[in-house]
């Protein structure tokens, strides 16, 4: 061991992680079976080839002492179920077996690459695959949906999901069973009912894609609206990060302050002043972000985004407390949210209007139901509009986002129950009686 | 790309199997993971999606100890294999260090085979790197089928298809069987840590020398 201590090129060093590596796998391959020879046809060629560097391995040694069982697999190592055809004793080839084999080939090809070609190829083979199956029987219904399944790659019109390679496979192996058993039909019931049931749903997929194609392709502004829409929520979520990261370190600052670790006062400032640029990059990146939103046309989104049936209204809540109140605020009345510390609370506690940048908010006017006995120190402001009109709301607390439920338009409900909490919605009377 | 801690001594090497589509890259990474001591290994994460397939990407860091004045760290990856995931396997490229090539030795994948390579030339070259100057392993996988009726090709059609000029060395494995899963491995990291050290001499002048703990 000593050797790979005091290595001094980078040979040595390379030797020395190899004899490393050689000494953490000895014998540790304990619970693998010692593999038989590779009957291996090339070796004799391979070694013909003269000083290329290729090396055959033996074999692994059998283990000296049993590997000490893994705490966890997170993968199962047994070898994937094979058919009944590939363990049987050897004779002659089946040409059923054979034509399954070329099939199974084309199929794993598809994986890679779909080309018309292949496609072409693998529905002749499984139309004369078909030939082959009683009338009567499983065979035939399977190679039927394949057949069905594949011509759909052929039409331009139409986009297989890819689901529909798994279900091919699927489909294999059944046939691969059929041929093995002997059998007409499936020893296993199920299978042919989750084909059947994965068919249904692939040809469902297909002709949701299809409708949502062609309604874009009869919008060009609805497709321009989602390109920018996507495009925008890809800047937020990547503004949101950083913004996280800003907090995740001005909290490492606090704590490293907090425990007294020699900070120096100049290191403070240096770190502070990091951190502030960074948030006036984000948060003029937000601020284009929004100006970005001004311009999608709100029906071409929400018509893309939430295509089914009876959702219309906005994506999800923003869920605060307010004095002492639960509140749920509709996601598309906001428009950005500051967090407060004390000091910046203070002077806000009162106001009836306050100005960001150069717009001035008006206060949401509200009324606790159940005021606080202490007066409660916002640690939120939010920015709400709602027809070019500016509000505010100070926030105790912020309690989270949630999904609208789906089918709802959250923007037209009072009230809304989440878990044991009964949320006030602030919809569009709340806004209008300000 | 190799990272060096000059404050914790440590260099981290970035090693990606790739390779087609169901050619055993994640069964390698198993097979390692199951025989390393947890000692060296870390947890393999494992993103496993859609049936048994790796879609997004599998990953297993292990930590080889000090040698020399350096302690070596190894993150292995795997790339998922089929057409459509180029882009994650881009992104899983960026930065790698060495590679293991995972070709599949069935008679019906041999496009698959030269495919991949091809395209993992063209990933490469999209970083400014090249297959050559990147240290890189052949690993022809599934040799435990052979004698099975299963139509297998023999290494040397195999080497002629992928390696014609035998610049690259390759070795016969069974990841599922477990051997040549080893040979790959300590190849692909000796030549790894001699490039990334190499560079080091080169780049930054850097000894290697020094007490290992």
């Amino acid at each position: 061991m000593a050797e790979w201590r005091n290595s001094k090129s980078p040979e040595e060093l390379g030797e020395a992680v190899g004899a490393k590596i050689e000494e953490l796998f000895g014998g540790l391959f304990g619970d693998e079976e010692p593999p038989p020879p590779p009957e291996s046809a090339g070796s004799a060629t391979v070694q013909a080839r003269g000083p290329a560097p290729f090396a055959v391995p033996r074999p692994a040694e059998p283990p000296a002492k049993p590997a000490a069982a893994p705490s966890r697999r997170p993968i199962e190592l047994a070898p994937p179920p094979r058919s009944g055809l590939h363990g049987e004793a050897k004779g002659p080839r089946n040409p059923l077996v054979a034509l399954i084999d070329h099939i199974e080939a084309d199929v794993l090809n598809l994986e890679w690459e779909i080309e018309d070609q292949t496609i072409r190829g693998l529905l002749k083979k499984c139309k004369d695959l078909q030939a082959q199956f009683p009338r009567q029987g499983q065979g035939r219904p399977i190679l039927d949906m394949t057949n069905r399944l594949l011509a759909l790659y052929l039409n331009p019109d139409t986009t297989p999901p890819a689901s529909a390679i798994k279900f091919l496979q699927d489909s294999v192996l059944a046939l691969k069973r059929l041929v093995a058993t002997g059998r007409s039909t499936l020893p296993d019931e199920g299978m042919m009912a989750a084909l059947t049931r994965d068919y249904k749903e692939i040809l469902e997929a297909v002709k949701e894609i299809a409708a949502t194609r062609s309604m874009a392709a009869s919008r060009p502004d609805l497709q321009a609206a989602t390109d920018l829409y996507s495009s925008l929520l890809k800047k937020m979520s990547t503004a949101v990060q950083s913004l996280e990261e800003v907090a995740q370190r001005l909290a490492r600052i606090l704590a490293a302050w907090k425990q007294g670790k020699g900070m120096t006062p100049e290191d403070i400032t240096r770190r502070l002043g990091t951190l502030s640029s960074l948030l006036v990059e984000r948060s003029s990146e937000l601020s284009a972000i929004r100006s970005d939103l001004a311009h999608i046309n709100p029906a071409a989104v929400s018509a893309t985004a939430a295509p089914q049936a009876g959702k219309s209204g906005p994506d999800g809540l923003f869920l605060i407390t307010w004095q002492g109140t639960s509140l749920a605020i509709p996601t598309s009345h906001m428009v950005a949210l500051y967090p407060l510390t004390k000091n910046n609370a203070q002077p806000l506690i009162g106001k009836s209007v306050i100005t960001i940048g150069n717009q001035d908010l008006q206060r949401l006017p509200m009324k606790a139901v159940q005021p606080p006995e202490r007066p409660v120190i916002p640690t939120w402001l939010i920015h709400l509009k709602f027809v070019k009109k500016d509000f505010f709301v100070l926030a105790d607390k912020a309690q989270g986002y949630r999904s609208a439920p789906e089918g709802m338009d959250v923007g037209a409900q009072n009230r809304m129950k989440i878990g044991s909490t009964v949320y006030v919605v602030l919809n569009e009377s709340s806004f209008r009686s300000g | 790309m190799a990272i060096i801690s000059f404050r914790s001594d440590e260099i981290h090497c970035k090693i990606v199997y790739y390779g087609p589509g169901r050619g055993g890259k994640t069964t390698n990474l198993v097979t390692i993971h199951k025989a390393l001591g947890s000692q060296v290994r870390g947890e393999l994460l494992s993103i496993d999606t859609a049936g048994d397939r790796t879609l997004f990407f599998d990953f297993l860091p292990m930590d080889l100890g000090s040698i020399g004045k350096f302690r070596i760290k190894i993150s292995l990856y795997t790339v998922p294999g089929q057409v459509r995931y180029n882009d994650t396997r881009k992104l899983v490229l960026r930065g790698v260090d060495g590679i293991v090539f995972v070709s599949d030795s069935l008679e019906a994948r041999k496009n698959n085979n030269t495919e991949s390579l091809v395209n993992l030339e063209e990933n490469l070259q999209e970083q400014g790197k090249s297959i050559h100057s990147i240290p890189l392993v052949l690993q022809y996988n599934k040799r435990d089928l052979a004698g099975s009726k299963v139509a297998l090709m023999p290494v040397a059609e195999m080497e002629n298809d992928l390696n014609p000029e035998g610049k690259f060395p390759s070795f016969e494995a069974s990841a599922l069987a477990g051997f040549g899963v080893k040979e790959t491995f300590k190849k692909v990291c000796m030549m790894t840590v001699m490039d990334v050290s190499a560079r080091l001499l080169k780049e930054k002048g850097m000894s290697l020398t020094g007490s290992g703990a």
